[in-house]
């Protein structure tokens, strides 16, 4: 067998480099969709902050009372004692919201 | 190596007209040398192609005076991987075989062409990858042998070396080569 028949030269198809401009500018034309994948989970982390509703302030300040055993100057809450020991009733005003909290130990917070 | 070595004069950025010019001269020996990792014509110009599209995507990296030996090194990673897909494929008989050599061949001429390509392509396959990159880069890539070695980041001595022991088991295989005189 000849050499040159073992290594034929063989013709690429017709057409290659009017297919690779094409791909070429097809590549250009690409978004980085990679950049959308973190702007998204980012904007989502930041709309469940935003929307989250807020319950900390109100537990710190009904922890802060339950703690001290007084009630806060206020114009329309006032610290009630119920009958139980371990209950609190402090109506926010005099029709609605009465919170119920219950005491804890000495030295702890109470469990809200 | 020598493509990533600091040269005295400033990179070029690789432009749009230049790889396309590199094109134009590659497409042909590029193509030939891919074809024997792929055997299809088809799947052989995609090779091609992905390699300098995957160039094209790094060329603010690549200095246009080294461009080349990088373009040979992806067009054969690219084939290297192509020919591992088509492996497995084919051990969960899900490949056909390649179309290098036309189906349908009616007369004797033709259906002893076809059964010397299958057997080119089988002594070529069955060569170490080793031995086959080097021996199909020497006699296709149009490279001269000090091209090829650092190309293929070996030196020269080992092209020469590993592109003989190709051609002894190529001829075991298919029996003696003839020089043809050009």
């Amino acid at each position: 067998m000849k050499r040159a028949d073992v290594f034929e030269v063989v013709e690429p198809p017709p057409g290659g480099l009017t297919r690779l401009k094409a791909r070429l500018d097809a590549e250009g034309s690409q978004r980085p969709w990679w950049i959308l994948g973190p702007a998204v989970a980012a904007a989502a982390v930041l709309v469940l902050l935003l929307v989250r509703p807020s319950v900390e302030p109100l537990r710190t300040d009904v922890w802060s009372r339950a703690s001290l055993g007084i009630s806060r100057p206020a114009q329309d809450v006032t610290l009630l004692h119920a009958s139980e020991p371990m209950v609190q009733l402090s109506p926010a005003s005099s029709d609605v919201a009465v919170f119920v909290v219950l005491a804890a130990p000495e030295g702890e917070a109470p469990a809200l | 190596m020598w493509l990533f070595a600091v040269s005295e004069t400033a990179p070029r950025t690789l432009t749009r007209p230049a790889l396309e010019a590199l094109y134009a001269r590659l497409e042909k020996p590029m193509f030939n040398v891919v074809l024997r990792w792929v055997w299809d014509r088809e799947e052989a110009r995609d090779v091609v192609h992905d390699a300098f599209v995957r160039v094209w995507q790094r060329r603010a990296k690549v200095d246009e005076a080294t461009v080349e030996p990088y373009l040979w090194q992806v067009a054969l990673n690219v084939a290297a991987n192509r020919r591992r897909g088509k492996r497995l494929k084919a051990f969960f008989g899900l490949d056909a075989a390649g179309d290098v050599e036309a189906p349908g061949a009616s007369s004797e001429d033709a259906l002893a062409k076809a059964q010397a390509s299958r057997a080119v392509r089988a002594a070529i396959d069955a060569l170490p990858e080793k031995l086959k990159v080097v021996v199909v880069m020497c006699e296709l890539s149009g490279l001269s042998y000090d091209e090829v070695a650092r190309t293929l980041g070996i030196p020269a001595g080992t092209v020469g070396s590993r592109r003989a022991a190709a051609m002894e088991k190529l001829a075991a295989a298919l029996g003696p080569l003839e020089e043809v005189p050009t």
